[in-house]
């Protein structure tokens, strides 16, 4: 057993028992693709090879009446490029795909572990090729066209029944790119073969076999990126092994622990120097404003058992400003256990200068990993000392906002939903206008739309500066019913600079037709020059392929005389040319 | 500087000519039978012109001889060479030629293959003289276990056999053509004074330090001899064209021409441009301006001008034409102002006066600003709003906005307010963010003897600070600064289980240094609202740990300090009905210089010996800092007495 898979076993089965693999749907079977690539940059040719195999777990997870999910793990991954053994753990992350009741269709992902969206990317691939639900919703009694989506684009694909058991499934070509792929500014992606034949049992495939072979060419022809490969699946008659972390998680994939991030992305033992003396000693002697990023972040993990050895050489002011200003930013991408307590020490000390301890703030920002809880209460009850001085209530501030960040930075984890708790059980219960102001930039920080209905209580505040602040959090969770809470406040609320907010608020959701028109009202000349700015900047963004914001707005040209409203406007109307 | 994307992990090949992977295999008679796996260069063909000179575009016939392979991504790479060094391609793993690019062949096919490169002779000084033209099949070595590699390249010179290689002559005297490719203005439209708030006589180049036009044209040169050149513009309205003028990086002023310089020898480049224009030309555009209609519009014609004492080849590709919609804006005062009645009042008393420049002049010695004056007889504001987009938004543009004003009304003791607003917003890849933005403000009662103040920063639609409070007396000093790095764009799409990803960010410095004062009603602002440092980085290219080649971008995006100085005493309101005031408020900004490039790095196989990790780059856009420029957005001090 690798150390990883026994990490990983060890690490989530304790809280949930033992394997609890009696669903009958739950299968397992060698999964195994190749991949040949030939990219040609400026016409020079390279080519790569990529394969990746393992045992693909499936296990039908919980079913609503109009969703269900479905979990999947590549047990045992083994990833090689060119011919080499490659480290890719993250490709063992178990992972689950919400499907649909009623048509099948991909309603969303989630996985086991914080990872980088590009890895994500990666297991989603993985799943597309075996995505079949949305076929047993087709009468496939005749051979049938679809239109389905990658992260390419829009392409359309054939399936063919060809027994009871089996199809055949082809991609015939794509019709449209993905918006968003503008940097290499891709021409259509051509197959130039695709041909997979799947085989089915009530439960999910059994078997699948195929391969495809697509180009993709930039815009300009100087990339050019030909990919030929080969994917393989056969369900295995084994027995489930009991080392498979995606059969002892709960059938609820919001429920799932997430495996650590030294866990998914493994680095090699840091090697430290002799002592913590002889670390502060080349610290210093190097030039840390301006050395060489890998370097430092590499001194920096291997003797992360010395950071906390910073702490004083920073009140002796052993570093220049500029270096402390490099040295803080490393420290919160370092992002180990140490580096939290050193930030946090940091940030409470009253013998180091402010500038510093808002530094220490700031790179807090960057930590991907959880807070142990001793430095979140550390950070919490700060705000509640009495004996601050106007800074130290700034800093204090400043922290409640630092958290929110933190809480997006990590959102879906059982620490994000503890600090965003934590901020709105603050905001509820403290009486302090000004505690309460920074809470809800704290709340809309973390975009945890949770906690909307506690945000939502101030946008009828008697203080205007609350509404303002509530609105802007509210804006930073968009969806159905934060726009309800805007919108209904809109009518009523008499102070401009909130009623911008709300406006500017809305804009950030797509807005039906009475929405928009409410919206425009506010455009017109007759109307304060900040709620007209708002109304505009929001309406521009509801430029889409049913609503025509332009020719709505074009009018106002002729009245409005207003610089930045006028630039807005002409943003509106013109930017996009 | 040049950041690269992941680390290449690739077979370690050998560089040295003397290693024995690298050994060229003897060819012999007995080897070259149709059983045995090969590729051979068979005839490069002379080009039908002979002459030619440096960074002129040259396409070659050339034909391969395959013998069983089918082999796909196969690369073929030239160079030429002087006549007399041609032997240096076999001993010199740097050979004294001009590599002139590689030509791309998808498939192999058995038998003889015939092919035209489209290439390029390098951008740069080559002595004049013979030159052949030398070639290798399969510079990326995409065959395996190939039987035969010597007959891969060009050959047989030393016994007078050129068959192998194109012959070709080299004359360095002065070619050159510019070419106009693309005029753009910086979102697509521009905006102007209306009439009454700047001059509208001057027939020069404009005194006043800020832009009315700012954007870019990309251009391309073709030869080496001639790598630089002026730029002229005219704006053309109602039929008639008048020119407009260009920023003079250094020399602070506005000029008739913009030089410009093609550096790097690369043969397309970006050149941003900041423009200014004159009284005349403004009372133009008033003119023509159709108050009723839903769109009004000028012409903007840009040309290169040849400066050199040779004729350019090419003149009718050197000047593009642009329709770009204008409109006038006319400030007024805010209608939600705490004193807009008396404001308005005082605003429409002075309606068409020539408020400003002149008033702004008298208090400012002479240089122009857009800010807008008004001065009542016992209310005062002054406001001031620059926004413009620098850059290119489809690849990487910064739009920074600014916002300043003061205001004082002599009501209930008087009222006074100064704030100052300073944002950025990030465009890469025709996707925006808002990348950083602070403001300060404050609003003194004289009445009661308070004062309110805010200070706010946000970072990527995070809130990092945003106090306000209102007190008896202030003094509160903000200065923080530090260091972001920031991951903006990202996206990944995957050609089956191909991962290809996609990344841009920001890295740098951002602060704020700001005063906030109250003290025996005296109220002042002062420091820098705003600072920022920051540079932009993409990277794109196969994920597979390995990275091929991608797109990468080295930027200085914004390099900006917003500086404000603003006080306002009203300790003499009541006693001496006296007011005492002054409004600086600076910008320093260097904006977009850096580089956006293709690159790729490659294992190359040229004549003698392989070389590891080739790296090849185009830039795509690549420009200096035109932008570096400091003006003052408002600066103006003086006193309002009541009792007058």
């Amino acid at each position: 057993m690798s150390r990883l898979t026994l990490f990983m076993v060890s690490a989530l089965t304790l809280p949930f028992g033992s394997v609890s693999a009696n669903d009958n749907c739950t299968s397992w079977g060698n999964f195994s693709t190749t991949a040949n690539t030939q990219m040609t940059t400026l016409n020079h040719p390279t080519n790569n090879q990529l394969s990746i195999s393992g045992s693909l777990v499936y296990r039908p997870l919980l079913r609503t009446e109009k969703a269900y999910w479905l979990g999947l793990q590549l047990h045992k991954a083994s990833l090689s490029v060119d011919g080499t053994q490659a480290q890719a753990a993250f490709y063992q992350v178990p992972f689950a795909v919400k499907i649909s009741a009623v048509s099948g269709q991909i309603l969303d992902y989630h996985f086991a572990a914080k990872l980088k969206s590009e890895d994500e990317q990666k297991l989603i691939a993985i799943y597309h090729n075996m995505h079949v639900e949305h076929l047993k919703h087709q009468d496939l009694a005749m051979p049938v066209t679809l239109e389905e989506d990658d992260s390419m684009g829009r392409y359309k694909v054939r399936y063919e029944r060809v027994d009871q058991a089996s199809i055949i499934r082809q991609k015939l070509a794509y019709l449209q790119t993905t918006q968003g792929n503008s940097l290499f500014n891709f021409k259509l992606p051509e197959v130039k073969a695709d041909t997979f034949n799947i085989t089915q049992n009530a439960c999910w495939i059994t078997q699948l076999q195929g391969e495809n072979q697509t180009y993709v060419e930039s815009e300009k022809g100087d990339i050019r990126i030909n990919v030929r490969q080969q994917v393989s699946y056969k369900v295995s008659p084994q027995p489930l092994s009991s080392e498979i972390v995606l059969l002892s998680l709960p059938l609820d994939p919001k429920k799932w622990p997430m495996l650590a991030s030294n866990v998914v992305y493994p680095k090699p033992a840091p090697n430290p120097l002799q002592d913590a003396q002889t670390f502060i000693n080349t610290l210093t002697a190097m030039d840390l404003a301006s050395l060489d990023e890998k370097t430092l972040e590499q001194l920096l993990y291997d003797n992360q058992a010395y950071l906390l050895s910073l702490q004083q050489a920073i009140r002796d002011g052993l570093f220049t400003d500029k270096a402390l200003s490099r040295l803080f930013l490393k420290l919160g991408q370092n992002d180990t256990s140490n580096a939290h307590q050193l930030l946090v020490n940091l940030y409470l000390d009253s013998e180091i200068t402010g500038k510093q301890r808002f530094r220490s703030l700031m790179a807090l920002k960057y930590i991907e990993n959880p807070l142990s809880e001793h430095l979140v209460e550390e950070i919490f009850s700060q705000l509640d000392s009495t004996e601050l001085s106007s800074e130290e209530q700034l800093l204090s501030r400043s922290s409640m906002m630092v958290m929110g960040v933190i809480a997006n930075n990590q959102s879906g984890s059982d620490f994000a939903d503890k600090i965003t708790d934590k901020l709105a059980d603050k905001l509820v219960t403290t009486r302090d206008q000004q505690k309460q102001a920074s809470l809800l930039n704290a709340l809309g920080n973390s975009r945890d739309e949770r906690h909307q209905d506690n945000i939502n209580k101030f946008m009828s505040n008697d203080n205007a500066d609350l509404r303002r602040r509530a609105a802007e959090a509210l804006g930073k969770m968009p969806n159905p019913q934060s726009l309800k809470m805007l919108e209904k406040r809109l009518g009523s609320e008499q102070n401009n600079t909130a009623k911008s907010a709300i406006l500017d608020a809305m804009g950030n959701n797509q807005l039906d037709r009475r929405q928009l028109d409410t919206l425009l009202t506010y455009t017109e000349k007759s109307t304060n020059k900040s709620l007209r700015l708002s109304a505009i900047n929001a309406a521009a963004k509801q430029q889409s392929a049913d609503i025509d914001v332009k020719s709505q707005l074009k009018p106002l040209l002729k009245k409005e005389k207003d610089r930045e409203v006028l630039r807005a406007l002409m943003q509106a109307i013109h930017g996009d040319n | 500087m040049r950041t690269k994307y992941l680390a290449l992990v690739l077979p370690l090949f050998l560089t040295a000519c003397s290693s024995d992977d690298n050994s060229i295999k003897v060819n012999t008679d007995d080897l070259i039978n149709s059983d045995v796996e090969n590729v051979a260069l068979d005839e490069i063909k002379d080009p039908e012109q002979g002459l030619f000179q440096p960074g002129q575009p040259i396409s070659l016939d050339f034909s391969i001889n395959t013998t069983l392979l089918e082999t796909e991504h196969v690369g073929v790479t030239f160079m030429a060479i002087p006549k007399d060094k041609v032997e240096q391609l076999k001993t010199h793993d740097n050979p004294e030629g001009y590599n002139l690019g590689v030509h791309y062949i998808a498939q192999l096919t058995p038998g003889e293959q015939s092919f035209t490169a489209q290439l390029m002779l390098p951008n740069e000084e080559m002595p004049s003289g013979e030159y052949l033209i030398a070639g290798y099949v399969d510079s990326a070595r995409s065959i395996e276990d190939e039987q035969d590699l010597e007959d891969n390249a060009s050959r047989g010179h030393e016994t007078g056999d050129l068959t192998t290689y194109a012959q070709v002559t080299i004359d360095s005297s002065k070619y050159h053509d510019f070419v106009m490719d693309k005029l753009v203005v910086g979102d697509g439209y521009a905006i102007f004074p209306d009439v009454g708030l700047r001059e509208t006589t001057t027939e020069d180049a404009p005194e006043h330090k800020e832009a009315d036009l700012i954007g870019h044209f990309d251009a391309s040169k073709f030869g080496s001899g001639v790598n630089s050149a002026n730029v002229s513009a005219s704006i053309t309205i109602n039929g008639e064209t008048l020119p407009v003028h260009f920023w003079q990086e250094g020399l602070n002023h506005y000029d008739d021409k913009m030089h410009i310089e093609f550096k790097d020898h690369e043969q397309s480049h970006y050149f941003p441009y900041d423009i200014a224009i004159n009284g005349v030309l403004l009372n133009k555009l008033h003119q023509a301006y159709n108050a009723d209609s839903d769109s009004n519009s000028f012409e903007l014609t840009m040309t290169i001008e040849d400066t050199s004492e040779f004729a350019e080849s090419n003149t009718t590709n050197n000047t593009l034409t642009i329709e770009v919609p204008y409109s006038l804006y006319k400030n007024e005062v805010p209608d939600d102002h705490p004193q807009a009645a008396q404001l308005k009042e005082a605003a429409a008393a002075q309606e068409n006066q020539m408020l400003y420049p002149m008033a702004a002049r008298s208090d400012i010695g002479g240089d122009d600003t857009s800010a807008v004056i008004i001065k009542g007889k016992d209310s005062l504001l002054i406001m001031d709003f620059y926004a413009s987009l620098y850059g290119d938004k489809s690849k990487v543009a910064v739009l920074p906005l600014f916002s300043s004003s003061m205001s004082f009304a002599n009501v209930n003791g008087g009222q006074a307010y100064a704030s100052a607003i300073g944002t950025f917003s990030l465009f890469m890849f025709d996707k925006s963010k808002n990348l950083f933005s602070a403001s300060a403000y404050g609003k003194a009662d004289g009445g009661n003897g308070t004062i309110e103040y805010g200070m706010k920063a946000s970072l990527i639609g995070n809130s990092l600070f945003d106090e306000s409070e209102t007190l008896e007396a202030l003094n509160r000093s903000f200065g923080y600064d530090w260091e972001e790095e920031q991951k903006l764009f990202s996206t990944t799409f995957t050609i089956v289980i191909v991962p290809i990803s996609v990344s841009a960010g920001v890295k740098g410095s951002v602060g704020v240094n700001t005063d906030l004062k109250y003290e025996q009603q005296r109220f002042s602002i002062g420091g820098d609202v705003l600072t920022a440092s920051l540079e932009a980085y993409a990277t794109a290219g196969i994920d597979l740990l390995i990275a091929s080649g991608g797109v990468g971008i080295d930027f200085l995006i914004i390099g900006d300090t917003l500086s404000a100085e603003a006080y306002i005493d009203i300790s003499k309101v009541l006693s001496d009905s006296e007011l005492v005031y002054g409004l600086d408020i600076s910008n320093n900004m260097k904006a977009i210089e850096g580089e956006f490039y293709l690159w790729v790095k490659y294992p190359g196989y040229e004549f003698c010996c392989s070389f590891p990790t080739r790296e090849a780059t185009k830039t795509l856009y690549n420009t200096g800092a035109l932008y570096d420029k400091t003006w003052e957005l408002v600066s103006t001090q003086g006193s309002l007495n009541f009792a007058n």
